[in-house]
């Protein structure tokens, strides 16, 4: 008997090693796009209560930064002719974000763009190019500096400005995620282009999360790796929005200095921040900025960036390596690893 | 007191660990280790779920919209009757973790099983 017992002892010792955590996804259509929120947790109900408490934060978040919705804080700014208007925390706080990193990347990226979207009509059946006097005179209402942000949630819009939180969005509800979790399960959330991964991963050995980033030329695959933990990764392509005219891909990364598609010779950027909101507004102004001014404004100011260019050659910053393993697996699909 | 572990007790040990790697290898296997699934979600509701195998070839059509097709071990959204194409210009799936969305229809195409190779793809 004592041998029996011992050696269920010896039993419950080794198989209990190979007991993994409880996982739950909740997938769900938000934003306009597809998300995916996966919680890992002790038992199934902790992870889904966990899985399905991210997604109703997500979808609460839509009213606050909507364009489109007729009943969100930014249609109704939007809507008002100029006049003052008051808007929820979500929609404040995030405005904020939105004046503080078009500020803080020189206006290469701007919230105040939809004028120029509308024009382009980029995703709409009504695509096309615009004569360049549209664009002209679209591009006098554009511009960071209409939005006042006059404190305790009252907002006005000067000039004509309209609002678009499309580059931010994501962003901030990936980092809405991030703040509701509480250490009791890891997480992995994409929502749409930006992925947030915290807490450890089981099923690696390192705990780390590896994160493909698409080829621009077949966005099913990847060309490189980046394995974080407690990082959001975030990606700005030209290859997933766009239209084609007279032979010309026209993609809906806007230069608001000139109101035409950034011609910057990149095809995507990456950005792994432990801010989603920074890391989402930062690939839209690093794409815009081009390779060289790109990889200039990182070094300054401690950006971890991943650059894709036309011509195939996979950049990064210095930073990357000190935030995240990168691994470089493009060269079979044509790319080089130029640094 | 010479040897305090019997022969018996080696025998037993021996089955313990023996029936332990077999308990760990059922968990992996429950786990999808090496298995690769194509799943046809729409508007939230799972519709097909789909063993890829080397001899798979299936086509699935969604009344028309959506039309995907399964081959081999891949999995690719091959027509979609939307506005963008976001879908359809995604390309072929070939690792879990991949996914190919209809936003307009509501349809997602996404591959699960082994997770030993990438978590999620960025895009």
């Amino acid at each position: 008997m004592k041998r029996f017992l011992a050696a269920m002892l010896l039993l419950l010792c080794v198989t209990g090693c190979t007991a993994q955590p409880k996982s739950y996804t909740a997938d769900f259509f938000a934003m306009d796009t597809f998300m995916s929120v996966t919680a890992y947790g002790v038992d199934e109900q902790t992870a889904q209560d966990t899985a399905v408490t991210c997604e109703r934060r997500v979808n609460a978040l839509e009213p606050a930064l909507s364009r489109t919705r007729e009943d969100s804080d930014i249609y109704r700014l939007n809507h008002a002719d100029g006049a003052v208007c008051e808007v929820s925390d979500d929609t404040y706080a995030a405005l904020q974000a939105a004046v503080e990193y078009a500020a803080y990347t020189g206006g290469a990226f701007d919230p105040t763009l939809a004028p120029l979207t509308d024009l382009w009509g980029i995703n709409t059946e009504n695509a096309h190019v615009p004569a360049q006097a549209e664009i002209d005179e679209a591009l006098t209402h554009v511009g960071y500096q209409n939005i006042e942000l006059l404190g305790d949630n009252q907002v006005q819009l000067k000039n004509g400005a309209q609002i678009d939180l499309g580059g931010i969005g994501k962003g901030f509800a990936t980092d809405a995620v991030a703040a509701l979790l509480d250490g009791s399960c890891s997480v992995l959330a994409t929502l749409g282009g930006n992925i947030g991964a915290y807490g450890e991963n089981p099923s690696r050995d390192s705990g780390g999360w590896v994160i493909g980033i698409a080829d621009p030329d077949n966005n099913a695959d990847y060309l490189a790796t980046v394995e974080v933990r407690d990082r959001s990764v975030v990606t700005s392509g030209d290859y997933e929005r766009y239209f084609e005219q007279d032979g010309k891909r026209y993609h809906h990364i806007f230069d608001p200095a000139t109101g035409w598609p950034a011609d910057s010779g990149l095809r995507s950027v990456t950005v792994i921040d432990a801010v989603s909101t920074r890391a989402d507004a930062l690939t839209t102004a690093l794409f815009v900025m081009g390779l060289d001014k790109g990889l200039a404004f990182c070094a300054e100011q401690g950006i971890a960036a991943v650059f894709v260019t036309a011509d195939k050659q996979v950049y990064t910053s210095a930073q990357v390596g000190e935030v995240c393993t990168f691994t470089f697996l493009g060269e079979e699909k044509g790319y080089t690893y130029a640094q | 007191m010479r040897s305090r572990l019997k022969w018996g007790d080696f025998v037993i040990i021996a089955a313990v660990l023996l029936l332990a790697a077999g308990i760990a290898a059922a968990l992996a296997l429950g786990q999808g280790g090496g298995r690769l699934y194509a799943e046809v979600w729409q508007d939230n509701t799972l519709v097909e779920r789909v063993e890829l195998t080397d001899s798979t070839d299936r086509t699935i059509d969604l009344d028309g919209h959506n039309v995907i097709v399964l081959s081999g071990r891949t999995a690719a959204m091959q027509s979609a009757d939307c506005r963008d194409q976001v879908c359809v210009r995604t390309g072929t799936l070939t690792h879990a973790g991949q996914v190919a969305v209809c936003l307009p229809n509501r349809v997602v195409l996404k591959l699960v099983g082994e997770t030993d190779e990438i978590d999620a793809i960025v895009s």
